[in-house]
């Protein structure tokens, strides 16, 4: 298999044959070097980079979503690996995840950090974890319709942040009521067909 | 309420007894700390000893809404504080004041996403908007003013607090 | 979110567009009415066997922010224990990729807001390492002194707040003064009190006054003080040191495991500290120690800080001592802003602060290149992973918080414990909910 080199790591250089063929790319920036693999062999490298070769560290977990652009896969796991003994030798293992599978083995058991680096990465992206054992919504409530940070979700949200009702008293009763029908009651003013429409085109993604 | 019925109408002592009433109720404020971000740090240090805000009367900080009048939203309300931010609200007792500090109470502030309310005013009452981001202890200082003001021009048997 | 047409045989089906939308229907009216489904907030009184589930915040005078905690109780011991959070998720990572390079610095004030200058330093020092652009040697001593009063900030009012937690209030209110010094200090310099954004890609916002060496000289006569009194009042005090001597002890292989960096991994034996490992800034020219403690219990964590303030105040020292002259701002200016006189005068100036602040135009690192860059927050190892696409905003902006994965560890400590030993351990842990909620 080709692989990619524009880059050394000792822990590149440190993995046994049949494990070196499964990583495509090793490429670096500004001195911090990243490894490419895929999604099927992302549990075989991680428990040899953790038991073999001591990177004892999960420094975090988080993914790219490729959506629209010229890529391999939609997603993209990143894993940032340290060697505390080892002089902190720290690299990157970006792995390629396909949109409709969109799940990868969890790596709890390895780094117990990964618990809940996995349960955000999986809030933010919908990304499954096979085998966390706490996969529920984190920052997100458990109910919340999407998943913020795909490239399709827009910033602003598709109008959750508004059903909420309105407590006011009434005499000597607290009621809910109707929230008010434009988005803030600073700048009533702003309540016409032209606002809104600025808002509705807002919450387009960004191009 | 009993008091009103039997004293009655717009006399001498009614307009007395509605000045005593409002003269305890807004020197004595008793504050409830909503705070979830960098505007709690703020009103942290009003609270504090340089800007010291129990020299106005609203010293008893005490985290229970049963206890309090004045709920001081502080900071950025996200989707999931809002039941709480509306569960707390409903649990103060009559009469009570909202202070939204802060840019992100007020309006959303910084932060116009998905995930934060534009404004907690759609949805709880809110009395005095203070502007900043933080603003400065001094602004609190101005709103509890405003406040102190909006309670002296109470009337105690207007119905408008619910008593 | 992704529309699959097949779920391939996975347990749990990515959901369809249109059965989303019945369930937005159905469930956030549940949401909007407080009741909340599934696992978490079963809150039910005595299940028979004597227990209790008990719920802690989000609104708590003893939560440091809005953070929640399920306790199952057994007596007044806790027998299980689970985390709530994301009272506080405001979708910086979101705004990171709508933003441009230069405007998210306001943004990242808002994490850590006991400390805005060290995620403005953290985010800076990422897009320059990111750049490949080095500031000038002023802007890093500067920048150096700045955290590192930050990190005095910060520390002295988590020592204060540990002790009101646990009853000693007026530690909190004198902590709260000698913040206020640093405050002075950070106004005069950045014009704002809490949320400074103070530096930009490349530099600062602007040079310090003539006054600054006056200002942080006094400071270092005026604060050493505290810390002695605030040994005396606690260390002295019996029930401050039996509530937190043995209370919520971390192991280094948890630490390790659980990916704990600052104040709370150097107390439980694990000797990580950015500022020494991975030199940013110019912190190598510094003589400072990284005090390390082995016990891991909350009193262990109080020292620690305690003893970190120290050393904060002796890296001040060499760096207002060493403080060079010179330009603060890297003078590329298809990355840094120029000078705004120069804006006003020059037409070279002029058209790259244009070219810098449009949106279109901008900080534009190279395509399909991405970094991942560290600090040293007080909280522990702030990391930002940049990820650029070639265009004046990131791709993908990924803050790694401190926060979270010391908090990680706050269920497992807890458990076997009673309420009043996690109130002491939350409040060591000082997990701050800007920074752990984004």
């Amino acid at each position: 298999m080709v692989v990619e080199m524009s880059a050394q790591h000792p822990a590149y250089d440190a993995l046994p044959a049949d494990l070196q063929s499964k990583i495509f790319e090793v490429f670096e920036h500004q001195g911090q070097v990243g490894m490419r693999c895929n999604a099927a062999d992302q549990r075989t490298l991680l428990e040899h980079f953790r038991l073999s070769q001591n990177y004892d560290f999960l420094v975090d977990v988080t993914a790219i979503d490729h959506l629209g652009k010229d890529a391999p896969e939609r997603f993209e796991v990143v894993y940032m690996l340290r060697a505390l003994q080892s002089n902190h030798s720290f690299f990157r293992l970006h792995v390629w995840l396909d949109e409709r599978l969109a799940s990868l083995p969890s790596v709890f058991d390895l780094w117990d950090s990964a618990r809940w680096g996995e349960r955000e990465t999986h809030d933010m992206f919908g990304i499954v974890f096979d085998g966390n054992p706490d996969l529920r919504r984190f920052l997100m409530p458990e109910d919340f319709p999407g998943f913020p940070l795909l490239k399709d979700y827009p910033l602003k949200g598709r109008d959750e942040r508004r059903q909420f009702p309105k407590v006011v008293a009434r005499g000597d009763r607290m009621v809910e009521e109707e929230p008010d029908p434009y988005p803030t009651s600073i700048g009533r003013q702003m309540h016409t067909p032209d606002y809104i429409e600025e808002v509705r085109r807002d919450s387009k993604p960004r191009e | 309420m009993g008091l009103e019925s039997l004293i009655g109408g717009e006399g001498f002592l009614t307009t007395t007894v509605n000045g005593l009433v409002n003269w305890g109720r807004k020197n004595a404020l008793w504050p409830m700390p909503f705070g979830t971000a960098c505007c709690a740090i703020e009103m942290m240090a009003t609270f504090s000893g340089r800007y010291d805000i129990s020299r106005f009367g609203a010293e008893v900080v005490r985290f229970s809404p049963r206890q309090s009048d004045l709920l001081i939203v502080s900071g950025r309300i996200s989707l999931k504080m809002m039941p709480v931010l509306q569960k707390i609200y409903r649990q103060m007792p009559e009469p009570k004041w909202v202070i939204s500090m802060g840019a992100c109470a007020s309006c959303g502030g910084v932060f116009d996403t998905y995930t934060l309310i534009q404004g907690v005013d759609q949805f709880i009452p809110v009395d005095v908007y203070v502007p900043g981001c933080p603003p400065r202890p001094e602004s609190l200082l101005d709103a509890v003013f405003e406040i102190q003001e909006l309670v002296g021009e109470d009337r105690f048997d207007s119905g408008k607090h619910g008593s | 979110m992704t529309q699959s047409p097949e779920n391939s045989g996975r347990e749990t089906p990515v959901p369809s567009a249109a059965t989303l939308e019945k369930e937005l229907e159905k469930g956030w009216k549940d949401h909007r009415s407080g009741v909340r489904p599934s696992s978490v907030s079963s809150i039910t009184d005595d299940d028979g066997e004597g227990r209790m589930v008990m719920n802690f915040g989000p609104q708590h005078p003893a939560t440091h922010g809005t953070l929640r905690s399920i306790f199952t109780l057994e007596g007044e011991s806790i027998v299980e224990a689970d985390v709530e959070i994301g009272y506080l998720h405001t979708g910086f990572e979101k705004l990171g990729e709508n933003m441009t390079y230069q405007q998210w610095v306001t943004v990242s004030d808002r994490m850590n807001y006991l400390s805005a200058i060290n995620n403005n330093v953290g985010y800076s020092v990422a897009v320059e390492e990111l750049l490949g652009i080095e500031v000038p040697p002023r802007c890093a001593a500067l920048r150096v002194i700045m955290c590192e009063l930050s990190r005095i900030a910060d520390h002295v009012l988590c020592v204060g707040l540990q002790g009101m937690d646990l009853g000693a209030f007026s530690v909190m209110l004198w902590s709260f003064e000698k913040r206020e010094l640093v405050y002075d200090i950070i106004e005069a310099v950045c014009g704002a009190r809490l949320t400074t954004s103070w530096t930009r890609v490349g530099g600062i916002m602007r040079d310090v006054p003539e006054f600054f060496p006056d200002l942080v000289y006094s400071f270092l006569d005026e604060f050493p003080p505290i810390i002695e009194e605030i040994h005396g009042m606690l260390l002295n005090n019996k029930i401050f040191v039996d509530r937190v001597k043995n209370v919520g002890t971390v192991t280094t292989e948890q630490a390790r495991s659980y990916g704990l960096t600052g104040p709370i991994g150097r107390s439980s034996g694990l000797d990580v500290d950015v500022r020494r490992d991975r030199p940013y800034l110019g912190y190598e020219n510094y003589d400072f120690k990284v005090p390390l403690q082995t016990e891991g219990d909350s009193f262990s964590r109080y020292m620690q800080r305690m003893e970190e303030i120290e050393q904060s105040l002796e890296i001040i020292r060499q760096a207002m001592a060493t403080l060079p002259k010179g330009e603060v701002v890297h003078d590329d200016f298809k990355t840094s802003l120029p000078k705004k006189d120069a804006v006003h005068k020059d037409m070279e100036s002029l058209i790259h602060h244009f070219k810098l602040v449009m949106l279109g135009h901008g900080i534009r690192p190279e395509t399909g290149k991405s970094l991942y860059s560290c600090t040293e927050a007080p909280c522990g190892e702030l990391g930002f992973f940049i990820a650029s696409d070639g265009s004046d905003t990131p791709y993908r902006l990924r803050v790694r918080p401190p926060s979270l994965y010391n908090y990680g560890l706050f269920p497992r400590l807890v458990e076997g414990g009673m309420i009043s030993d996690a109130v002491a351990v939350l409040s060591s842990f000082h997990v701050i909910a800007g920074e752990l909620d984004r």
